[in-house]
């Protein structure tokens, strides 16, 4: 025990380099030869670059000399977007990336606060499972379908509104066209994708559901994102099997069904 | 002027001297690629970033009206965030996510990148569970201030200090190793092992 000790000791003074010369050729003598003193050295290395990088990162992060930083580097940065004026992403979605992400950021970093308070613990992992999962669907192939009748026309208006992110816009142009039979499953998808953008998981489902069950062309769609709706409202029992039937589907899906699945087991132990 | 002293590594910078990137590589580069982490990003775009940061810290440096007024490695982060946020804003990081998602041909990286985010929180919040002088020792090593400036400012002895800053790692990789959250990935990975 108390050579145990002893090693843990000279391990944690190996790595904060507070070892001498001999009893450092000692030690990684000791690390070479023992494979578990080294994958405890491994680990130990592991959490102190990542605390030394994380306190330096706090440490600017909090610096009162922070404004001028941002000062100056803003210099360098407007003289760059004058060079690039006119850069790849549409206005209207670009302004509105940058607060999502703006967005993302501060809620990130509230999560964080909270994991350190041990708030919301599990709810925290599948809420980044879920960001980490979910993107909107790219929608220019079905948007690309209108013009060649009014209907068609109103259903390709009512994708494009949710592709360019006008949730609500695409949510009451797609419910005038509900009773269209042919249309049903693009009305049904889109409408409950509509809903997952404005983070109301709820009526989404409700949508996904019974498109799941009537076996539409849009099947898969429908499943994975439905499974995602399960995992942000906290039924990952559900989110699981609908995975694990969508691991079944050779498609675009399939792999980050497979992997998604697989991290949800850990919420199901 | 004193070595490694920022000026000095301007100074450097704009002699393009090799060092002065080495040391800013070293220095500052785990914890950008750790901010572009936490804000969405992956490691690769993080290498891209901190690429970017340097850039435009070169392209500072050379203007004439450009004074240092703070430190330098907030200034490399303010860079860096910029560079960052610009990425977002042109939808490129967001591309080469989707891209990689859809080409790379195992999906263990992506697995291994999200257990790591995992890990991180949960050696912060064993860190912030210490108490404050085990926390102040240890961040004193890591922020590598020499172990007789700690014991200097907290008024003990250099051997206390040493003493103690063992004691204090080997409580903290007892809370990291006894955390549910990390006993309970250990076991998944063991569970998908023998699958």
């Amino acid at each position: 025990m108390e050579r145990y000790m002893d090693r843990n000791r000279k391990l944690a003074d190996y790595i904060y380099n507070d070892l001498g010369r001999n009893e450092v050729v000692e030690i990684e003598r000791e690390i070479s030869n023992d494979p578990e003193l080294s994958e405890s050295y491994q680990l130990n290395m592991q959490v102190k670059e990542y605390l030394q990088a994380k306190l330096q990162l706090e440490e600017m992060r909090s610096d009162p000399g922070l404004e001028d930083a941002e000062k100056l580097a803003g210099m360098v940065f407007d003289m760059e977007s004058h060079d690039e004026a006119e850069l790849v992403v549409p206005l209207g979605r670009k302004r509105n990336r940058i607060r999502k992400w703006s967005f993302a950021a501060a809620i990130a970093a509230s999560v964080t606060i909270l994991i350190s308070l041990g708030i919301i613990p599990s709810t925290v992992s599948q809420d980044k499972l879920f960001d980490r999962y979910y993107e909107p669907i790219e929608a220019s192939d079905y948007s690309q379908r209108g013009g060649s009748n009014e209907i068609y026309r109103n259903i390709a208006n009512g994708i494009i509104d949710y592709r360019d992110g006008r949730y609500n816009q695409s949510i009451d142009r797609l419910g005038g066209l509900s009773a269209v039979t042919e249309i049903q499953p693009e009305v049904q998808l889109f409408t409950a994708l509509s809903y997952i953008g404005l983070g109301q998981y709820l009526e989404a489902q409700s949508i996904l559901e019974p498109a799941v069950d009537s076996n539409n062309r849009y099947q898969p769609e429908s499943m994975w994102y439905l499974s995602l709706c399960y995992l942000k409202t906290g039924e990952v029992e559900k989110a699981s099997s609908l995975l694990g039937q969508l691991e079944k589907y050779d498609g675009l899906y399939q792999r980050d069904a497979r992997s998604l699945r697989k991290k949800l087991r850990r919420f199901n132990q | 002027m004193e070595k490694n002293s920022d000026q000095y590594i301007i100074e450097r910078i704009r002699a393009r001297e090799d060092d002065a990137f080495k040391y800013l590589q070293v220095k500052f580069q785990d914890s950008i690629r750790l901010m572009v982490v936490e804000m969405g990003g992956t490691q690769e775009d993080a290498k891209d970033v901190f690429s970017e940061g340097l850039v435009a810290l070169i392209r500072l440096v050379d203007r004439e009206d450009f004074v240092l007024n703070c430190q330098l490695g907030t200034l490399v982060y303010a860079l860096c965030k910029n560079a960052w946020l610009l990425q977002l804003e042109k939808q490129v990081a967001v591309r080469n996510y989707q891209a990689r998602r859809l080409d790379s041909p195992d999906e263990q990286d992506f697995t291994e990148e999200s257990d790591q985010q995992i890990y991180h929180d949960i050696f912060w919040e064993s860190f912030k569970k210490m108490d404050k002088v085990c926390q102040d020792i240890l961040g004193g090593y890591l922020k590598e201030i020499s172990p007789k400036e700690i014991a200097d400012t907290m008024g003990y002895s250099y051997g206390y200090v040493r003493k103690r800053k063992s004691m204090c790692h080997g409580f903290l990789m007892k809370l990291i190793e006894g955390h549910p959250t990390y006993i309970q990935i250990k076991q998944t990975e063991l569970t998908l092992d023998i699958e």
